[in-house]
């Protein structure tokens, strides 16, 4: 499940029961995220199971190998803080069909279109609490959300991850599809976190396991 | 402890209203109570304080803040007055209302209610700026724009400027070799005339002494003269003589045909504008390419009206007839048709020249790229694509039109308007043709 795309050479230590919990972790939080999402926009809402990647910087080819597909497209980032420290990033591909999704948080059909990169803001704004919020209870930590900023039109999510002057150097990317029926189309989300914060999961999910 | 509390939120620098979930007024700040319109009521509906909040949609969002426990965020860009916020600044200040940021946080549940805590930030410097950027970045692309095709036509001008000096190289080298040519060729005709004359002397001379010699009694001379005769088959000579020397002097009357059309075509003294007769530089363009389209042109039609003199540069215009009949051969495989009709358009002034082929026509698609320089369909080697551009800048000079009509497989017609006496332009003749 994720043996395959970790990352040989990282230097965290990761056992096998911890990469479990968490994984376990992230599974219930995305049932619980399909289900709100879905009583929100009252259509059908599908997050697929998260895929870890153990990623370094300087291997960009191996994230683009072990990511299911790399989209591109309209990529909105929001940042999280508070115990643990990460962004999201969700990359709209061209395409997609907003007007079901729009209706149900109040945006006209015009506004859908006037209006979409505001609709597209909020939409990943509910999708990164919605994703990280079971987290959060669960490890029972607390998180915050920055506002969400829209980054870049049309380019594929691993340029904007392995932009050579970023900061980080490894971190962790959970790879999650995110579909509402009506959108007739699959969005990506990825959850990153750099790796001073791992430690700091890790700790929680050795409270957990205790 | 609460006093300050309340304290440290009337100073905030920030506006903070609390309401709960059914969107009931709780608390507002002093930033907001300063800076709206209205003065707020507690207690109250947050859409009758606030009639400007869209109400479906920010209902959404508070519903969807309270299931997630998060913040929903608006922007200025998007949502630059979420409500009537005015202005901090009433004198130095240029907008009446105020940009904001907002931000929707869920507080939490309490006494049975849900609250939620609304943020507003006041972006308006960021939001000044940014904009007056836009406008700036805007501008500044415009510009960029403008120049780039400045520069583009630049580029062409100089392309055109350049094979206009070049053409007017080729016409003085030929006009001065059709001159050196011509020299020799008028006392070559002249000498031929002579001989022709000569010739038919000397052969009368011949004739008149054989009928001296029949005359007389001795039998042996006239048969060694007969024989003589035969031998140097003198008969022969004298019946093609006259054919080839008005065959010889036919082929030095074409030269020096062609050497004065050559010497018209690019008449040295034509680089003046000067009243000139359209029709003479047709027939002597005619001549020049005649050999070129022969072979594939059966029929050159001339229907030719009555035009008066135009002022304009005859080597130049005869240039663009050539760049026209040579196309129109080489769109011809065989049994081609050119049509040159000349009409005079006595209510405009002005005359026109239509050129029609029945070769392989023009595609539509490249139809409106045929006058771009370098553009051409040829093989590499054969067309320079700056025939028609060349043409079209003639025209332009001469404050006329050049317009294309082409159907595929049936041919193509080009339309030349020229006004009789246009406004002289300087573009053209200030060039050293
Ligand atoms: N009478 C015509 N019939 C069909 N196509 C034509 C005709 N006249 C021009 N064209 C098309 O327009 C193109 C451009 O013509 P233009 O005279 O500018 O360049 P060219 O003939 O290709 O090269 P050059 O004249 O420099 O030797 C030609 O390549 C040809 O495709
Ligand atoms: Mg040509």
């Amino acid at each position: 499940m994720t043996d395959t795309s970790m990352h040989p050479e990282v230097p965290i230590e990761v056992d096998e029961l911890r990469k479990d919990a968490l994984q376990e972790i992230f599974n219930i939080s995305m049932g619980q995220a399909a289900d709100s999402l879905a009583c929100l926009v009252k259509d059908r809402v599908y997050l697929s199971v998260p895929q870890m990647h153990w990623v370094e910087k300087s291997d960009v080819q191996d994230l683009k190998a072990a990511m299911k597909r790399v989209p591109k497209g309209i990529i909105i980032c929001q940042p999280f803080s508070g115990y643990l420290k990460g962004e999201i990033l969700v990359c709209y591909e061209q395409g997609a069909d907003f007007t079901v999704i729009g209706e149900s948080l109040a945006y006209t059909k015009e506004q859908v279109q006037k209006w979409q990169h505001e609709l597209l803001l909020d939409i990943t704004n509910i999708l990164g609490g919605a994703c990280l919020r079971g987290v959060a209870d669960q490890l029972n930590i607390r998180l915050e959300f920055g506002a969400p900023n829209l980054i870049d039109r049309h380019s594929e999510v691993t340029t904007i991850l392995l932009n050579s002057s970023s900061i980080w150097d490894k971190a962790l990317v959970m790879e999650i599809g995110f579909s509402v029926q009506s959108m007739s189309m699959t969005s990506d989300i990825l959850i990153c976190m750099p790796e001073q914060y791992i430690n700091k999961l890790f700790k929680c999910i050795d409270h957990l396991l205790e | 402890m609460n006093r300050v509390y309340k304290e440290i939120l009337n100073q905030l620098n920030l506006g903070v209203i609390v309401f709960d979930e059914h969107c009931q007024l709780l608390y507002v700040n002093h930033f907001i109570r300063d800076n709206h319109k209205q003065t707020v009521g507690l207690g109250q509906s947050l859409f009758t304080q606030f009639p400007e909040l869209p109400e479906a949609w920010f209902r959404k969002r508070v519903e969807s803040v309270i299931m997630f426990h998060n913040t929903s965020f608006t922007q200025w860009q998007y949502r630059p007055h979420l409500l009537n916020l005015m202005e901090t600044r009433p004198i130095t200040g240029t907008h009446e209302l105020m940009y904001q940021n907002a931000s929707l946080i869920y507080l939490g549940h309490y006494d049975a209610r849900e609250l939620i805590c609304l943020v507003i930030q006041d972006a308006t410097q960021t939001a000044l700026t940014q904009m007056k950027l836009a406008k700036t970045l805007n501008k500044l692309n415009q510009e960029h724009k403008q120049l780039h095709t400045l520069n583009q036509q630049l580029k062409e001008a100089q392309s055109q400027l350049v094979q206009n000096e070049k053409m007017a190289a080729v016409g003085q080298l030929a006009a001065g070799v059709a001159h050196e040519i011509n020299n020799p060729m008028s006392f070559i005709k002249s000498n031929i005339e002579c001989l022709q004359h000569y010739t038919q002397r000397l052969v009368e001379m011949g004739h008149y002494l054989e009928s001296l010699l029949q005359k007389q009694e001795d039998q042996q001379i006239i048969v060694s003269l007969m024989r003589q005769k035969e031998a140097l088959d003198i008969e022969q000579i004298e019946e093609e003589l006259p054919e080839l020397i008005n065959e010889t002097l036919d082929g030095a009357k074409r030269i020096q045909d062609i050497t004065g059309s050559l010497r018209d075509f690019s008449r040295l003294d034509s680089s003046e504008w000067q009243l000139a007769d359209i029709h003479e530089g047709l027939e002597s363009t005619l001549k020049i390419v005649n050999h070129e389209i022969k072979y594939t042109v059966n029929e050159i039609v001339k229907d030719f009206g009555k035009l008066p003199k135009i002022y304009c540069l005859p080597s130049q215009l005869n240039q663009v007839f050539l760049n026209l009949l040579v196309n129109a051969s080489h769109a011809i495989d065989k049994d081609g048709k050119i049509i040159i009709e000349t009409r005079f358009l006595e209510d405009s002034n002005q005359i026109t020249i239509r050129i029609t082929d029945n070769g392989a026509g023009i595609p539509k698609t490249i139809l409106s790229k045929i006058f771009d320089p370098f553009f051409t369909t040829k093989e590499i080697g054969t067309g320079t694509g700056l025939g028609l551009s060349i043409s079209y800048g003639i025209i332009q000079a001469h404050q006329g039109s050049i317009e294309v009509n082409s159907t595929i497989d049936q041919g193509t017609s080009f339309l030349i308007t020229l006004p009789i006496n246009p406004p002289i332009s300087t573009s053209l003749s200030d060039q050293s043709l």
